[in-house]
């Protein structure tokens, strides 16, 4: 549930109803949470969000650790409630220490990292926190990763931003059960 | 110029050449200024985020001065230089006042239209506090519906993801510019 009805096929406009059936289908089947009920007021908008989104999360060829790295800095920077239920625990999944998670949850001085792990949340941080990066911040960031893979993982944090933009204006309600405790905002 | 050279064909890997032949054939050749030379770092994800930018542009049906509106409360609030340079010229012309184009940039308060305060009351309060309150909420609702409140809010995140890139990587401005540059 959120502050709008999920996006029906039955309530979408009909020049919209072909780019319904073809968003939810490339969604993976009908979702009941997350940002897609919301998303899906506007099929087309879905049809193309899913495509550019499974590039990012899908195809791209940085590891998953870090791209949940990456997730969880921007939802985190957004204070997104759903977002980092869902992140958090895949985070921790694939070996972001819960040392990491927890103390960018809350804003805590962070643990050792390794380069890469630290290369990307300085990186993060930095913008969400003064919609700058410096020099030395971005020249770290762009030699550990190179130039396509941080200009992916800066859209990365992009696209989750507005999810988290979606999700909390829509205040789309939090599932009940989550092994997370809840971010504090 | 930026932080990262100009992509030539040369640099990109085998599988990606079609994507960025695709995504340069308008400018005919290297993108050497603007978003486009940062995203085709990228080439499939540029040939990717092409068709949504456009749906939010160019196919939406929301009026062309509301969405100015948007990325422009957007560029200010996340002190985006470049797309503020390239979008409060496209909000005057749209038909937002001077005044108003000038409070935003400067943070100021002003009256304006129900519609315009429905928007801009959205995104200040989403990007200051990170949610939005039910009445501004609601009045964003009312005067856009679910659909168009939807594609607003996507627009201002697809505009916030812009100023990221063109800040983090330092795109500058053009050189010919008419508006003051935005101070930050």
């Amino acid at each position: 549930m959120a502050r709008i009805p999920a996006g029906a096929k039955a309530t979408v406009p009909a020049e919209f109803q072909g780019a319904f059936d073809q968003a939810v289908s490339r969604i993976g089947g009908p979702v009941s949470g997350g940002p897609w009920p919301v998303v899906l007021n506007s099929p087309e908008l879905a049809l193309r969000r899913i495509h550019l989104a499974d590039y990012l999360r899908k195809e791209s060829t940085f590891s998953k650790k870090i791209q949940e790295l990456a997730i969880l800095v921007a939802v985190r920077a957004m204070d997104c409630q759903y977002a980092w239920m869902a992140h958090a625990a895949s985070a921790r999944r694939e070996g972001v220490s819960d040392a990491l998670v927890d103390a960018i949850r809350d804003k805590t001085s962070l643990p050792v990292m390794t380069p890469e792990e630290k290369a990307l949340v300085d990186y993060g941080q930095e913008f969400y926190s003064t919609h700058k990066v410096s020099a030395a911040t971005f020249q770290a960031a762009l030699d550990q990763f190179g130039a396509q893979h941080l200009v992916e993982l800066t859209m990365l944090m992009g696209h989750y931003a507005q999810t988290s933009f979606i999700l909390n204006a829509f205040e789309v309600v939090l599932p009940e059960q989550s092994a997370e405790p809840l971010l504090p905002v | 110029m930026a932080r990262v050279p100009v992509v030539t064909r040369e640099m990109v890997a085998p599988e990606f050449q079609e994507a960025y032949d695709e995504v340069t054939k308008e400018t005919g050749g290297p993108i050497t200024g603007g978003p486009g030379s940062i995203t085709v770092n990228s080439p499939e994800f540029a040939r990717r985020r092409t068709p949504l930018t456009s749906y939010l542009r160019y196919e939406t049906t929301f009026p062309k001065r509301i969405q100015e509106l948007a990325i422009i409360t957007t560029a200010r609030a996340n002190d985006c230089a470049y797309v503020w340079n390239a979008h409060a010229p496209a909000a005057r012309r749209e038909g937002i006042n001077d005044a108003l184009v000038d409070a935003i940039r400067d943070k100021k308060e002003l009256s304006m239209s129900a519609e315009e305060s429905a928007v801009v009351n959205y995104a200040q309060e989403y990007f200051a506090n990170h949610k939005v309150s039910q009445a501004t909420f609601k009045a964003a609702v009312d005067q856009f519906g679910t659909q168009h409140l939807v594609e607003l809010t996507a627009l201002m995140g697809h505009y916030a993801q812009t100023c990221f890139f063109l800040n983090a990587f330092e795109v500058t401005l053009p050189d010919e510019r008419t508006e003051p540059v935005l101070p930050v």
